[in-house]
């Protein structure tokens, strides 16, 4: 069974062996969480009620 | 196959601007007209292409008295980001001046955080004076060498996240395994 780590292995040889194309698709992951994010226009009050139970 | 590499504490790096690395040059660009400051952690490793987003982004800052804070305190409010608590004296008197971390963020967007702290101990003054400068589209910044963010992740705090970060920049780095060492150790003396 792959591990979480056996992926992250695998990304980082990835940025390794293609350096001309890691960075557009890691910027397409990142930012499509952040627009995400901004959908639902989380208050400063419910953001700081998530990273409380989170901790 | 191409590895990262810095050479005489510079680095320069091909990449897109992310909406994370937007985010950490708005603040930077503020940061930077008061104080020195040097990135550090998970931020580092996402930078170099690890593939996860974060909520924070962290930093440590030098002591700077508090008429300066104020400036920059009010630098920040101006252009629309907001802090920790509204009050500028608490906020460098009970959190900064006391090793606890400051947050600042865009008022309109508080789900991603700068985490703000002071570098205080021996081993965080060793980073914040060692800066890497890393150059990508015409910007800059400052941040702590790869091999004592690899020592700090994979030796002290050694979470799923923290390891699987230090795995990363292993991979993408080509890295002096002494320095790694030399951290591992700094750190552990500045633990005890």
């Amino acid at each position: 069974m792959k591990t979480r780590m056996d992926f992250v292995e695998k990304w980082a040889n990835f940025v390794v062996e293609h350096p001309e194309e890691w960075s557009r698709m890691q910027a397409e992951f990142i930012d499509s969480q952040y627009e995400n994010a901004e959908m639902i226009k989380l208050s400063r009050e419910q953001v700081d009620h998530i990273k409380k139970k989170v901790k | 196959m191409a590895k990262f590499k810095v050479i005489n504490n510079k680095i320069r790096v091909n990449k897109d601007i992310t909406k994370l690395d937007k985010f950490a040059l708005e603040v930077i660009e503020i940061i930077k007209k008061y104080t020195d400051y040097v990135i550090i952690s998970g931020y580092v490793s996402i930078f170099f292409g690890r593939s996860r987003a974060t909520e924070d982004i962290d930093m440590f800052i030098k002591e700077m008295p508090y008429s300066k804070f104020l400036k920059m305190y009010k630098d920040f409010t101006e252009k629309g980001f907001e802090f920790t608590i509204d009050d500028s004296k608490k906020l460098y008197e009970d959190y900064l001046m006391k090793d606890e971390a400051i947050n600042v963020w865009r008022k309109d967007f508080p789900l991603l955080r700068m985490e703000i702290k002071l570098a205080n101990s021996q081993v965080k003054k060793l980073i914040i004076n060692n800066p890497i400068k890393v150059y990508f589209k015409n910007k800059e910044i400052l941040v702590c060498s790869i091999e004592s963010q690899i020592a700090y992740k994979r030796y002290i705090s050694k979470s799923e996240k923290d390891l699987e970060d230090a795995r990363h920049l292993e991979i993408v780095f080509d890295l002096d395994k002494e320095k790694i060492k030399y951290f591992k150790d700094l750190f552990n003396k500045d633990e005890n």
